[in-house]
């Protein structure tokens, strides 16, 4: 086994979080070369995370997986640097800022991959077994047309069908939200409010057990 | 199958046409009279999520539009 002397002068010490901070701040050489720097390292995060979804992709060659991670990694860069002030140290600078990169990757590919899809809001839950099914199943098929006619009743239109997209569909989340000019947060706040009506019914229908109120003061 | 219709990939600036078809079918679908639903696919930047959830809440679509209507002095992405 050898090891490294930290003297050696040809070993460079990855810089500190701090002087991170400070370089992407600076206007002048060392910014650029900071900038430089982390574009690089998101780029590597992006292609890294792309390599790995790339079977969604399946007529994308070579050509178009690069192009998808530069482009990711100008939007992670963009990002980065838009929320430097919210970096509160509690990972390295690099494994915060690698963490943009794969987000931003992920949400290339799944835009790409749903980019000439169909994206259904249906209106309606299809329950594909609703006949009475064998003894042991039939307390799943009653739990299932009871969600059917939570959704009908309890849902109001729009969060219905952003429920049924999101849930049922299985759109992706970044997808939908790109396609109405939204915020995936938005898409979050919504679902989670269709949950909770969804189980309140549920639980005084008797078909779940009601949940201990947890933001009760 | 190839992955791209063009080259090149898609200007994000400009919705493609297939999904300003989409935004407006989902906006008549909610209820959006169809000439007010064409002023909305026009300007890419509202947002159809909170467009439709005000009229959920009883709203007219005439009125959501007015509120969430983008700043004029905004830029467009």
């Amino acid at each position: 086994m050898t090891t490294v002397n930290p003297t050696t002068p040809e070993v460079v010490p990855p810089p500190s979080d701090d002087s991170w901070l400070t370089d992407l701040a600076d206007h002048g050489p060392d910014g650029q070369e900071a900038l430089r720097r982390l574009h690089e390292l998101l780029l590597r995060a992006t292609r890294h995370q792309v390599w790995r979804l790339r079977d969604l992709l399946p007529g994308a060659g070579a050509g178009d997986l690069e192009d998808l991670a530069q482009q990711a990694a100008g939007d992670a860069m963009v990002a980065v640097l838009r929320q430097l002030g919210t970096f509160e140290g509690r990972s390295r600078f690099t494994t915060w800022a690698y963490k943009f990169g794969v987000l931003h990757a992920g949400v290339a590919v799944r835009r790409q991959a749903w980019r000439h899809r169909e994206v259904s809001l249906p209106d309606t839950l299809v329950v594909v077994d609703g006949a009475p099914g064998p003894e042991e199943h039939s307390e799943a098929a009653q739990l299932a047309r009871a969600l059917q006619a939570a959704i009908a009743s309890e849902l109001t239109p729009h969060q219905r069908r952003v429920v049924l997209a999101l849930l049922v569909e299985q759109v992706p989340i970044d997808v939908l939200a790109d396609r109405l000019g939204s915020t995936r947060n938005a898409l979050y706040k919504t679902l989670h409010d269709a949950r909770r009506r969804l189980r309140s019914a549920l639980s005084e229908s008797g078909h779940l057990e009601p949940r201990p109120n947890r933001s009760t003061p | 199958m190839t992955l791209h219709d063009s080259p090149s990939l898609p200007n994000r600036a400009e919705a493609p046409v297939d999904v300003r078809s989409w935004r407006r079918r989902e906006l008549i679908e909610g209820g959006f009279p169809a000439p007010l639903a064409d002023v909305v696919v026009a300007d890419p930047r509202f947002d159809l999520h909170a467009l439709l959830q005000l009229v959920d809440r009883g709203c007219s679509p005439e009125l959501a539009v007015r509120i969430l209507a983008p700043m004029p002095r905004e830029v467009a992405p």
